[in-house]
């Protein structure tokens, strides 16, 4: 529901209205005031096709793109572990934005209907280093695209690609200017379905919601290369996709997501959208995944999160609550979650805290996972 | 006591407004020429500047094509085998507004998508990204512009592009050019927008790209495609300020002109606001203050008249800077470069520049007065009242000096170089020369005309006193004369210039209709080549021309190389200024080249000689056949036979046709012919042997407006240095005038006087300035513009202009001398008398 596609529109959204005045004027902008104008904004998403029930999901094609609807993206974090046991954490992500429902014709290769971000980043736990990039192109001469047909997802030499169906292998590349990384992805626990069946509503309003599925655990192996020095890697990852078209309701002010993979084969993700007065949103979802792929929903009322540290960025000033306490007593767990590297903050187009943690209970690690955290000041 | 002789020294000024009024618009005028021009070109480059800062992020260099588009397929494969480059892609045309067609927009192409995310602020708060990419004929102007074209935010506004009038809505108003935002005249557009509009699918004019530090721009240029090329910023800013140097240099040399003729003036007025004075220095004196004391304060007012004078001067020369901007504007935009020049840059740097040497030359200019005036003799306090203590005229002096400016001019003629700054020393010194000769040819000729017998009273009453008195005057005819000998000189350049292109136009021009791609893109690339054999079976055409203009490269750079396929017809059109006709054509087809006269100049080369061009096989030595005149391009061109081109380069379009009719066929018919087997699609652009003349004769005369503004300005400045002077003549002599008047002259005997020195005055210095203005002509010919330009023309003397001129400059003095005579005969002569 409203969760990611927060995060998708803090993605496209600040590429569409505030991330043009950031990135035009070079200077910083309130993201979530400029996003919540064009949320509000609902015109333009006339004539794409809204979410507004459960979809019988078929594989391997609803891997691939929906343009039919506004928006869409894959999503793709992990754990790695290279020469001499060096831990390393990864974030790769394609978004795809319509510019339009239909293809405007036009003799122009540039008229192009979508765009495509994507947002790459290496986490070196043991350098205490953050390599982080983004590209974004439209997807015009073979230079980016969200393929329709098949799962694969573009941009120049970026890639992520579904290469064998059968086995659910995915396969993804990307660089920055000083870390480049090649994994393969099979997924090792069965995908589950967000929301209701996939239909993760995002308020009571028809068609405010998204289709939203994960793969709780995929096995990860390949090559990583930072500074010119390469080493083969393995561990494992979570993926996400949504899409969807309409836009986030008032009231909001951000959300603080995670998954976590812990060692015992459990999984736990949750997202908690924060209300403009500092509460948690009802609409806050989670899951809480067996070891053997079942899932059981975790309502707003749960989980509760807590902050525990909090850090400031030296580049924007923005304070992030990088350690949390996190409680589910139906489910007898009590977590600390503290960030390997307190520097995992995007500062690019779009401003936002996306980094790896490690799941403590007490003195005992548990296992490791993936934080998201937008709408600080 | 400074402070008492500074009161008495501004006392007398401000009871004398006239002369404190002259003495300021002198200086003032003289700067402000001087800061239009420079206002002028520094606007120019600015504006240069703003045409080349990327719009969409920072950038160290530009891929261009060597000629014509670059193709975005090409694009994307070196965008995928450089993947960490940031390459920011572009196209860029000419559409003007359909309701106003004289205004024409640059529209670029930007892709949005490819800005760092640290890229400036261009397009401006608020802008709406996605509207700007999902809205076919999006466009953001900046705000200098949009005030000017009364555009606001979602104004939609009808523009025309080759396939006729087009809607663009403006989504976004960025900020003006001064303050970062895209240059003015500039329609900012998504690339896809802007290929839809220019009709550009499938093409970029260029690439942007910034090349971070580690990487060589030579390894990213090995990469392009054949016909790219890598520049970088610095290169290509520094290029388009190289073409125009000569254009730069010719217009600085104008306006120094009018800051000399403006220096006579101040010359001028400070030597009668001393010689005035004298009796007041006199009792000064008298008083005890010393030489010292008197020169600085005497240099102190000079100063502050200066100062003032040239903060005025800086005032108008920004306001004639805007009139010339749009003349100067047209000419570097139809010469030189793409550049919308439409505001005055003010720098103060320049500024002050400017008002340094406007006040240097005002006291260089008093200065001599003032050291003259501090000798003067405490005895004049026995005689008080506006005397005159004469410098006598030292006749022998002034010939020698002329002589001395002479000898400087033929050695700086004489110096072997091609440089255009002793060029134009040497045409200073001429002019100098013949400057200090018009006060000693005055007197002279006076005191000639004096001898005569039976000459009227008033008449001998006049030339006597100009032979006596005839320094100040000789000053101001001395102004005149360089202002009137400088048009002159200009006036038979220019029609020189005009009369050799319209013949050499007229010569080349031979076919009847010429046949041109539009602008826009060709789904055939070889759409005149195809079309010029289509049309070569029609009864009406008699035979075809076509040409193939292209870069080549040779160990010297890039050069212009022009490969022609003529028929018979066409041969005589080239006019050959060394080599035989007979033996050029002879060898045409043998590797042989034909280089324009610019191109010989350049590079030192004559007939026999040869020009080695790179080709795909490595560097070819093609030997000169011969060198022929053109006027097109001041930095030359080699041409080639299209079988010896096809035998060395790669095949290319045309890029014109010369089409000849039939016999029997009128240019009208063949046009229709033409039209029709054009078919639809109307993608050619013919034009008649006529209209391609006039249109580039008027690109001609375009050329050279700005040229004859500044030719009025000097013009100007010399007019108001004659009323000075005469008016200040007319000061001195009121006394005399008076006792004339007491002794029973009649007011029109009075007026006859007057006017007859002033008659004498403007005679000899226009009948002086027709021989200099020839002399000077043939320097600027011979001299300037061969150094410029490597053009040499046909001396054709306009002398119905030539007399205009003359009569001008002794109509002007005539007028100048208007309101002092009527002063002069107006005055009570018994007050005058009364205060002697």
């Amino acid at each position: 529901m409203t969760d990611r596609r927060r995060r998708l529109w803090l993605g496209l959204g600040a590429l569409a209205v505030a991330g043009g005045v950031r990135w035009w004027r070079g200077q910083a902008v309130d993201a979530p005031s400029g996003v919540a104008a064009v949320l509000r904004d609902n015109e333009r998403n006339a004539g794409f096709a809204r979410v507004e029930g459960p979809r019988a999901f078929e594989f391997p094609r609803d891997h691939a793109a929906h343009p039919a609807f506004r928006h869409e993206w894959w999503y793709v974090t992990g754990h790695l572990r290279g020469d001499e046991a060096r831990e390393f954490g990864f974030q790769m992500t394609f978004f795809r934005y319509a510019l339009t429902p239909r293809a405007i014709e036009s003799p122009s290769r540039w008229r192009a209907r979508d765009l495509v971000l994507a947002h790459f980043a290496v986490t070196d736990v043991a350098g205490q280093r953050f390599h982080h990039a983004t590209r974004r192109a439209r997807a015009a001469l073979g230079l980016a695209g969200a393929d329709e047909a098949k799962p694969c997802l573009w941009l120049k030499d970026w890639q992520l690609a579904l290469t064998d169906a059968d086995a659910g292998r995915w396969r993804f590349t990307a660089a920055t200017a000083h870390a480049a990384l090649t994994l393969t992805l099979i997924p090792t626990k069965p995908l589950v379905l967000q929301g209701d069946a996939g239909y993760s509503r995002k308020s009571d309003a028809p068609g405010n919601a998204s289709h939203y599925y994960s793969l709780p655990r995929l096995a990860a192996s390949g090559e990583l290369t930072l500074n010119h020095a390469t080493q083969a890697v393995t561990g494992t990852a979570w993926f996400d996709r949504e899409w969807g078209t309409s836009a986030l309701g008032d009231g909001q002010s951000g959300w603080d997501w995670f998954a976590l993979q812990f060692d015992d084969g459990r999984e736990l993700t949750f997202y908690r959208l924060r209300r403009l007065d500092g509460s948690p949103d009802p609409h806050s979802r989670g899951l809480l995944i067996a070891a053997d792929g079942s899932a059981q929903p975790l309502a707003a009322s749960d989980v509760v999160m807590t902050p525990v540290r909090w850090w400031r960025s030296p580049r924007t000033r923005i304070r992030y609550p990088v350690a949390w306490r996190v409680e589910v007593p139906r489910a007898q767990l009590n977590l600390t979650l503290q960030s390997r590297l307190d520097a995992q903050e995007w500062t690019g187009d779009l401003r936002y805290w996306e980094g790896q943690v490690e799941v403590r209970d007490g003195n005992t690690r548990l296992g490791l996972g993936y934080l998201e955290m937008t709408g600080y000041e | 006591m400074n402070l008492l002789l500074l009161r008495a020294t501004a006392r007398h000024l401000i009871h004398h407004p006239w002369q404190l009024g002259l003495a300021l618009l002198g200086i003032a005028l003289g700067v402000a020429v001087v800061c239009a021009v420079q206002l002028t070109q520094a606007s120019a480059r600015q504006a240069l500047q703003y045409a080349q800062r990327s719009l969409v992020g920072p950038s160290t260099h530009r891929i261009e094509a060597a000629e014509g588009t670059l193709d975005e397929q090409a694009f994307a494969a070196l965008a995928q085998q450089w993947p960490q480059l940031s390459f920011m892609p572009g196209v860029s045309g000419d559409v003007m507004l359909a309701d106003a067609p004289s205004q024409r927009l640059q529209v670029i192409g930007v892709d949005p998508l490819t800005a760092s995310g640290t890229a400036d602020a261009r397009l401006g708060p608020g802008f709406d990204l996605l509207r700007f990419l999902d809205t076919p004929g999006a466009a953001l102007l900046n705000a200098d512009t949009a005030a000017r074209l009364g555009v606001v935010h979602e104004a939609r506004l009808r523009v025309r592009g080759d396939d006729g009038p087009v809607e663009v809505t403006i989504v976004g108003i960025a900020p003006a050019a001064r303050d970062g935002g895209p240059a003015d005249d500039m329609l900012v557009m998504d690339i896809a927008s802007a290929q839809e509009l220019l009709g550009m699918a499938g093409h970029l004019g260029a690439i942007e790209v910034a090349l971070p530090a580690g990487l060589r721009a030579a390894d990213l240029r090995a990469s392009l495609p054949v016909g790219w090329r890598l520049v970088s910023n610095a290169t290509r800013l520094g290029a388009a300020r190289e073409m125009t140097r000569a254009f730069d240099v010719n217009l600085t040399a104008l306006s120094l002109l009018a800051l000399l003729v403006g220096m006579f003036l101040i010359y001028n007025t400070s030597s009668f606001l001393v010689l005035q004075r004298q009796p007041l220095f006199a009792r000064l004196r008298a008083l005890g203050v010393s030489r010292r004391e008197l020169l600085v304060a005497l240099l102190s007012e000079a100063a502050v008249l200066g100062l003032l004078g040239c903060l005025a001067g800086l005032a108008i020369g920004r306001g004639i800077a805007g009139l010339l901007l749009a003349h100067v504007a047209r000419t570097i935009n139809d010469l030189y470069y793409r550049a919308a020049i439409t505001e005055v840059a003010t720098s103060p740097a320049l500024l002050a520049g400017i008002a340094g040497l406007g006040l240097a030359a005002t006291l260089a200019a008093a200065l001599p007065p003032m050291l003259a005036a501090t000798r003067v003799s405490v005895m004049r306090v026995a005689r008080p009242g506006p005397g005159i203590e004469r410098t006598p005229v030292h006749g022998a002096l002034l010939v020698r000096l002329a002589g001395a400016a002479w000898a400087v001019a033929a050695l700086l003629l004489a110096l072997p170089t091609r440089a255009l700054v002793p060029g134009f020393a040497a045409l200073f010194a001429c002019l100098l020369g013949a400057a200090c000769l018009v006060p000693w040819l005055l007197t002279r000729s006076a005191r000639a005309l004096a001898r005569r017998p039976a000459l009227a009273p008033t008449t001998l009453l006049a030339l006597r006193a100009l032979s006596m008195h005839g320094q100040r005057a000789g000053l101001a005819a001395a102004a005149l004369m360089v202002a009137c000998a400088t048009g002159i000189a200009i006036t038979v350049m220019v029609a020189s210039f005009r009369v050799s292109v319209a013949d050499w136009l007229s010569t080349l021009l031979r076919a009847d209709v010429y046949v041109s791609l539009t602008t826009r893109a060709h789904d055939d690339s070889r759409r005149l080549a195809t079309f010029r054999r289509h049309i070569d079976t029609l009864p009406e055409v008699a035979a075809t021309s076509a040409v193939v203009r292209t870069t080549a490269r040779t160990a010297a750079g890039p050069i212009s190389l022009l490969a022609y396929d003529l028929p018979a017809a066409a041969r005589p059109g080239f006019r050959f200024i060394a080599g035989e006709a007979a033996a050029v054509w002879a060898a045409w087809d043998e590797d042989t080249v034909m280089i324009t006269e610019p191109y010989a100049w350049r590079h030192g080369l004559a007939p026999g000689d040869s020009v080695a061009i790179d080709t795909a096989a490595g560097p070819v030595a093609f030997r000169i056949s011969a060198v022929y005149r053109d006027y097109a391009s001041e930095r030359g061109s080699v041409a080639m036979s299209h079988r010896t081109y096809l035998r060395h380069f790669p095949p290319r379009d045309d890029a014109g046709l010369g089409v000849y009719a039939a016999p029997g066929v009128g240019a009208a018919r063949l046009e229709q012919a033409l039209r029709a087997a054009m078919g639809p699609a109307a993608d050619l652009r013919l034009q008649s042997n006529a209209s391609l003349r006039a249109l580039s004769l008027a690109v001609f005369d375009q050329t050279f407006a700005v040229t004859d503004l500044l030719r009025l300005l000097a013009l100007g400045v010399a007019f108001v240095g004659i009323v000075s002077a005469l008016l200040a003549q007319q000061m001195e002599r009121l006394t005399d005038y008076a006792l004339m008047r007491a002794l029973g002259f009649r007011r029109d005997e009075l007026l006859r006087v007057v006017l007859s020195q002033t008659l004498a005055a403007g005679a000899v210095a226009a009948t002086l300035a027709v021989p200099v203005g020839l002399v000077l002509a043939v320097l600027l010919i011979d001299v300037i513009n061969v150094r410029s330009f490597g053009w040499t023309m046909n001396m054709h003397v306009p002398w119905t202009r030539v007399l205009t001129a003359w009569g001008s400059a002794i109509a002007a003095a005539l007028l100048a001398a208007a309101l002092p005579a009527w002063r002069a005969v107006h005055q009570a002569p018994a007050s005058i008398l009364r205060n002697d």
